[in-house]
């Protein structure tokens, strides 16, 4: 009876374009008051304490340094090396912003930053050369989804705040991953390329004949990865730390090594990032609320004992999970979906034995594929935003692309090294 | 001088937002360079950078709302008339101010609570209510901007029918 006004009435409310965490709050509280003899006041506290985190600080600063780093010439520094080194191959343009996607997400945490910055460089040198825009435009959408795979990733920080997951552990298994998915995604631009006869070519856009410019002037660019990961993975600093350094590290080389970062620009960074931590706190906050009733009316594990007792088998169910989240992946935004599934997903993959870090990437693989399923796909958005194009067009262009992520996917899910080697060798 | 304030008004969170967000990117970068140079770990800068972000988002909720920037799924929006759009806007407005008033009645019942436990953060002995009321000076404020943001919406309308 709770469950069926709990999810009923944040489902009508949702529906009816109400924001996500006031559906959640509003839910979690009218069930409260009717159903239960908990203190409503419950509500406000959890929300509260659920925000007291060090760890999910790292969100406002990881799309504080992606934002600065797309406007500093960072991004460009990545794309002309990643031209540099695989142009001249058929479909190379495709494969260099597949390689940029790469890298760029081994700084951003975020799936439509990394489309806006690899998109507004590279359309227009992919179109320039005859690429066909929608295919361009789908594969950037397709690629920036990596952006969340690879590490620093805000929804890995997410889910390992809702899950009780270590955050370093995720950073770890998400890597692997991320690179399984850009070269798959680089074999479908090969083929496709081959097909549509997109040529490489040896003009590079930096105009630079000689690699070893292009690497030095690069350089900065590129250490900045080393410099993020390098630094989560060797302990150096916690995954907050490093997204504050990342923020640091690109003003320093955007603003002094080369010369882009205006200060006018630097605010605005700021401000979107103030605006950014708004709508993700009011979501994040109120599904803490929501989360916390759910374990006190024991939700999750009833929901978990009635699922493992009719499903036997664990392929069959963790299929139904990704199954799942696919679909709510095409409907809801991820921070929001991750939120609310988590905590009813978690006790049953546990359940099968299932370690908790190898479901948050199969999970995160699963919605960042909503990214660019429509209706509601952020990567379509922007890259819809960024290239002028409707989001029919390009949706139907990425499907090869979706295609080969939903085969990533299955091995991910069901091969757990790929996830856990790192993890397990670090 | 009622343009000045006008303005102020405007941009009133950013006041907040932005010099604080500052100071925890200067904060949490001396902290590590402090252990990695020093050898000397900070005890309490990560819990200023914590309350200060607890601070930033909820007045950063009021700040989305300002912006209309908020989560929101518009699939079935979209697809009304017109009027009907409005309208759903409305009640959305209601819910939402509703929810907000709620949410700060006990939020205030919270930070009475807590201050007559009396408890302090662990590293600066900060009385914990202040940190609590962040939860309902950012109801408060977001009420007023969904208020000013739907009646500047339904005057925009009304005026676009007058036309």
């Amino acid at each position: 009876m709770n469950i069926a006004l709990l999810f009923g009435v944040f489902f009508v409310l949702v529906m009816l374009s109400v924001p996500i965490g006031v559906s959640l709050g509003v839910a979690t509280s009218l069930t409260i008051v009717l159903t239960s003899n908990i203190g409503p006041i419950m509500v406000a506290q959890k929300a509260f304490t659920g925000l007291d985190s060090f760890t999910l600080i790292a969100i406002p600063f990881f799309m504080l340094a992606g934002n600065l780093m797309a406007l500093g010439g960072i991004a460009r520094r990545i794309v002309n090396m990643a031209d540099a080194a695989v142009g001249k191959f058929t479909g190379g343009l495709g494969m260099a912003t597949i390689i940029g996607c790469m890298f760029f997400a081994a700084i951003s945490g975020s799936g439509p930053a990394t489309v806006t910055a690899m998109g507004s460089i590279m359309l227009p040198e992919m179109e320039k050369r005859g690429y066909d825009k929608g295919f361009a435009t789908g594969l950037t959408a397709t690629a920036g989804t990596i952006g969340v795979i690879i590490p620093p990733s805000i929804p890995f920080v997410i889910y390992g705040v809702a899950s009780g997951t270590s955050v370093g552990d995720l950073f770890k298994a998400g890597f692997i991953p991320g690179i399984l998915i850009g070269i798959a995604l680089m074999i479908v631009c090969y083929f496709i390329s081959k097909k549509q006869g997109y040529k490489g070519s040896d003009h590079r856009q930096d105009g630079e004949k000689s690699l070893w410019k292009t690497f030095l002037d690069s350089l900065p660019a590129l250490m900045a990865p080393v410099i993020i990961l390098g630094g989560i993975y060797g302990g150096i600093f916690t995954p907050t730390e490093a997204a504050v350094v990342a923020t640091v590290y690109s003003l320093i080389v955007g603003k002094f090594v080369y010369h882009e970062l205006t200060w006018k620009i630097v605010l605005e960074s700021y401000r979107s990032t103030a605006d950014m931590n708004g709508f993700t706190g009011l979501a994040l906050g109120f599904s803490m609320s929501f989360a916390a009733y759910l374990a006190m009316e024991q939700i999750p594990s009833k929901v978990a004992s009635v699922l493992l007792g009719a499903i036997s088998s664990e392929w069959a169910l963790i299929l139904l999970i990704i199954v799942i989240l696919l679909i709510v992946g095409c409907f809801v935004d991820n921070i929001s979906s991750c939120l609310i599934l988590t905590p009813v997903f978690l006790p049953i993959i546990t359940g099968i034995g299932m370690s908790p870090v190898h479901f948050g990437i199969m999970m995160t693989v699963a919605l960042a594929i909503g990214f660019v399923t429509p209706p509601y796909g952020v990567n379509l958005f922007v890259a819809s935003a960024v290239a002028k194009l409707k989001i029919e067009v390009i949706s139907k262009a990425a499907i090869p692309f979706i295609l080969a992520m939903l085969v990533c996917l299955l091995l991910i899910a069901f091969i757990e090294p790929i996830s856990m080697l790192l993890v397990w060798v670090l | 001088m009622k343009e000045t304030l006008l303005k102020v008004w405007d941009h009133l969170e950013e006041f907040f937002l932005i010099p604080s967000l500052i100071i925890s990117t200067g904060l949490i970068f001396f902290q590590v360079i402090m252990r990695y140079v020093f050898h000397h770990s900070l005890s309490w800068s990560e819990e200023v950078v914590r309350y200060l972000y607890v601070w930033q988002t909820w007045v950063g909720v009021s700040y989305a709302a300002r912006n209309g920037s908020h989560l929101r799924i518009t699939m079935l929006k979209d697809r009304l008339p017109e009027k009907g759009q409005k309208w759903l806007e409305v009640f959305v407005s209601i819910v939402w101010v509703g929810f907000a008033v709620f949410i700060m009645i006990q939020g205030l019942s919270a930070v009475h609570a807590i201050a007559s436990f009396g408890q302090k953060s662990a590293a600066l002995r900060i009385p914990m209510q202040i940190c609590y009321m962040s939860i309902p000076v950012g109801m408060v404020l977001m009420s007023i901007r969904l208020i000013e943001r739907t009646i500047k919406s339904l005057r925009k309308s009304e005026g676009g029918a007058a036309e």
